[in-house]
């Protein structure tokens, strides 16, 4: 029996997809049968994240309206076989699917998958209620500023009124010369204020926009740093007990500032 | 010495811990060796005791009192609490059988109200609301806005153990928190109530003695 795992933030901007392209595809590498479920319907972005975009024929909406079956819409990724994909209707909105349907869909995919990881809009609209409802755990992700924390919490809030215990967080874009300088939020500071259980830091890594650009989600890229903390929480929802690492500034070479110098 | 720990919490205070092992002669030379010494460490800190097991510790109780220690609340098996607040308004306010008692946060965009006192154990965030007809206390970081004495009652108060609202309310009076972030490194608990028109915020410690003149 599979597991709903939802990645929602409130705030827009903060990486929900690209945080659930790299746990979908980190958690296929590991071995287990995933699916991820694009719900950002009208905005769908995480085919191209995953860079499954010239794939796509049928998109959730068809399948919930019963255009297409489910097993038509499964886009399979093209770096591993343990992944799929159900991409976002483009030309709808989120009206067009309600929650119960994802639920049913969700329900369906369960016996045949290990982890259904459903990618949710912003805001705390019927979207956010579609991805919310079927969740067996929720990964909130927030960026260690004050208004993505607000959102986050907003968030929390209506999970935990909605029954919803199973909650985590995932700290994006965290800066390490910011927080040394006293400049960012640390860790200790956001998890004060959320007070739910972390299950991942991930640093600002700026090579994460060629990624997108590319299509190749930072799990592929082992040695970066997002692709490492992507990776330990991957592990961590696989029941590792790994360790949390504090985020340092990486330390340069003397010949490596000198290129850095002429570079700038 | 195992049976017998103290433990700091979050905004609790301390937690003197007690095992069921542990005899009376114990506990009091614990108390000496451990809180006594240490007095205007603790003096001022608000301590609860954690039993195991169902026990009379009236004693120990009547001990700390001797040497000017209050233990404002008892927990047994984490789940029983018996409130012995020494405290005298907040015992009134948590015995008091109307009163509304919210274990756990109040999130943003949440809110809560009580026809008579509101204590939340736990944290208020940002943009959450509170309000009660007549006290509030937050045994926790107070960040939303509290509404105390909500419509009927100007001889309400807002105690928090972090006092950070942008904004306090009680009766029809509002005060705006300075636009300068309070220096945060200073945590103590606070009282906000009414004084001749203004909405006053002093330290509870300054807030009981002023209370007494």
């Amino acid at each position: 029996m599979g597991k709903v795992i939802t990645i929602t933030s409130g705030k827009g901007g903060v990486g929900k997809s690209t945080t659930s392209a790299n746990i979908a595809l980190g958690l296929a590498l590991a071995g287990k049968k995933c699916v991820a479920i694009d719900l950002d319907i009208g905005l769908r972005n995480l085919d191209m994240i995953l860079g499954l975009e010239n794939r796509i024929v049928y998109d959730v909406v068809n399948v919930i309206e019963n255009v297409a079956k489910v097993s038509q819409a499964l886009i399979r990724d093209k770096r591993t076989e343990n992944l799929y994909l159900i991409a976002a209707a483009q030309t709808r909105d989120k009206s067009a699917v309600k929650p119960e349907q994802i639920v049913k869909l969700t329900n369906e995919l369960k016996e045949e998958f290990d982890f259904i990881i459903l990618d949710s809009p912003a805001g705390i609209e019927g979207g956010f209620k579609n991805a919310m409802i079927p969740a067996d755990e929720v990964l909130i992700v927030t960026t260690p500023e004050i208004s993505s924390i607000r959102d986050a919490d907003r968030v929390v809030g209506i999970l935990e009124a909605n029954e919803k215990r199973n909650i985590k967080l995932i700290i994006n874009r965290i800066n390490p010369l910011l927080v040394k300088n006293g400049d960012m939020l640390s860790k200790d500071d956001v998890l004060q204020i959320l007070s739910i259980p972390l299950i991942g830091l991930v640093p600002e890594d700026k090579n994460i926009i060629s990624y997108t650009n590319m299509g190749e989600p930072s799990v592929l890229h082992k040695d970066s740093p997002s692709g490492k903390a992507y990776f330990n929480i991957v592990r961590r929802i696989l029941g590792d007990n790994v360790e949390f690492n504090e985020i340092k500034e990486e330390k340069k070479g003397f010949l490596q500032t000198i290129i850095g110098f002429f570079k700038e | 010495m195992e049976n017998l720990a103290i433990k700091g919490r979050n905004y609790l205070g301390y937690e003197i811990q007690i095992d069921k092992s542990s005899s009376n002669e114990e506990i009091i030379n614990f108390f000496n060796s451990h809180l006594i010494k240490n007095i205007e460490f603790f003096k001022n800190s608000i301590l609860t005791i954690k039993l195991d097991s169902q026990r009379n510790i009236d004693f120990a109780i009547d001990y700390l009192k001797k040497h000017n220690l209050y233990i404002n609340a008892i927990y047994i098996d984490n789940t029983k609490t018996v409130n012995n607040l020494d405290v005298p308004t907040l015992t009134q306010a948590i015995t008091h059988p109307n009163s509304v008692v919210f274990k756990g946060n109040i999130r943003s965009g949440q809110t809560l109200e009580s026809d008579d006192n509101l204590i939340i154990m736990g944290n208020v965030n940002r943009d959450a609301y509170i309000y009660a007809k007549k006290n509030i206390f937050v045994l926790g970081s107070l960040e939303g806005i509290p509404h105390a004495g909500f419509k009927t009652n100007k001889e309400a108060f807002i105690f928090a153990f972090e006092l950070n609202s942008p904004q306090i309310r009680i009766f029809d009076y509002l005060a705006k928190a300075p636009d300068k972030p309070k220096n945060t490194i200073k945590k103590e608990p606070e009282v906000a109530f009414i004084e001749n028109d203004n909405i006053i915020v002093l330290a509870y410690k300054e807030w009981l003695n002023y209370k007494m003149e």
